[in-house]
């Protein structure tokens, strides 16, 4: 069982993280890589009608503003995951600085997107359990579920 | 000898910069709705409860206006709600 303890200096310490549940987290940065043409356009929307003149300069300026931001998180989480611990048990344990909690809620966003167009993932495969962890699909669907209780403590948290 | 080709200027009417703009938040079934409403607190300075009004009217109603007014006020709204991935547009505000 994970455990998690607030330290006086607001960092969240992690616990006793069972290896396939550390391995999911490693695979936060992973799954919110992608080059597909959906994730893109999911992560970069418009923000007005395309003959708007405002969607050029957002291409020009506002985007790679963006994504130097998207890329920032997520290099946040791969330093805090690769800080990481193994105990002699296989247990994991890791620390997230308060500095870094943005960070986090942004890298966990940005892999439930992409995982979510890349697997056309709908509102009632999100509401249901997830299959054979064989089947790349559902193992999608595990982490995309891991990933929003992981956020949903998080925003719970900074609240 | 070549012409010299005279420069076409496309001046934009002042009224398409003015004001009302609204800023429009619209559904999307993978951000998290406790997620949504904290990035309408953050950015828009909303209390808990007009956050959690909005957010259930993205939920319900696919798209909720989250602020009205100057045009350039509201691109950095949308800049801003674009950097917490939600899918933000701007409309021109029908004039009453």
């Amino acid at each position: 069982m994970v455990n998690v303890r607030i330290l006086d200096n607001g960092t969240l310490s992690f616990e006793g993280i069972e290896p396939p549940l550390f391995e999911i987290l490693q695979h936060i940065t992973k799954a919110a890589e992608s080059s597909d043409p959906d994730v893109e356009a999911r992560f970069y929307p418009m923000p007005a009608d395309e003959a708007d003149e405002v969607c050029q300069d957002w291409k020009a300026y506002i985007q790679p503003e963006l994504y130097a931001e998207f890329q920032a998180s997520r290099e946040a989480v791969d330093a805090d995951l690769r800080r990481g611990k193994k105990k002699a048990d296989g247990t994991a344990s890791f620390v997230i600085p308060p500095p870094h909690m943005d960070h986090w809620l942004s890298a966990l966003n940005q892999a439930r997107l992409a995982l979510a167009e890349l697997h056309h993932f709908t509102e009632k495969d999100m509401g249901r359990a997830p299959g054979d962890p064989d089947d790349p699909r559902e193992y999608a669907l595990i982490q995309l579920n891991i990933y929003a209780t992981m956020q949903e403590w998080l925003i719970s948290t900074l609240d | 000898m070549s012409s010299i080709a005279t420069p076409e200027f496309q001046t934009k009417e002042k009224h398409d910069l003015s004001p009302p703009w609204n800023v429009v938040v619209h559904n999307d079934p993978v951000n998290l709705m406790s997620y949504v409403a904290l990035v309408f607190r953050r950015v828009l300075g909303f209390s808990r409860t007009q956050a959690e009004k909005h957010m259930m009217e993205v939920h319900n109603s696919g798209r909720s206006i989250v602020w009205t007014g100057e045009r350039e006020k509201a691109e950095l709204y949308v800049q801003q709600l674009h950097s917490h991935l939600l899918l933000a547009t701007l409309e021109k505000a029908p004039q009453s």
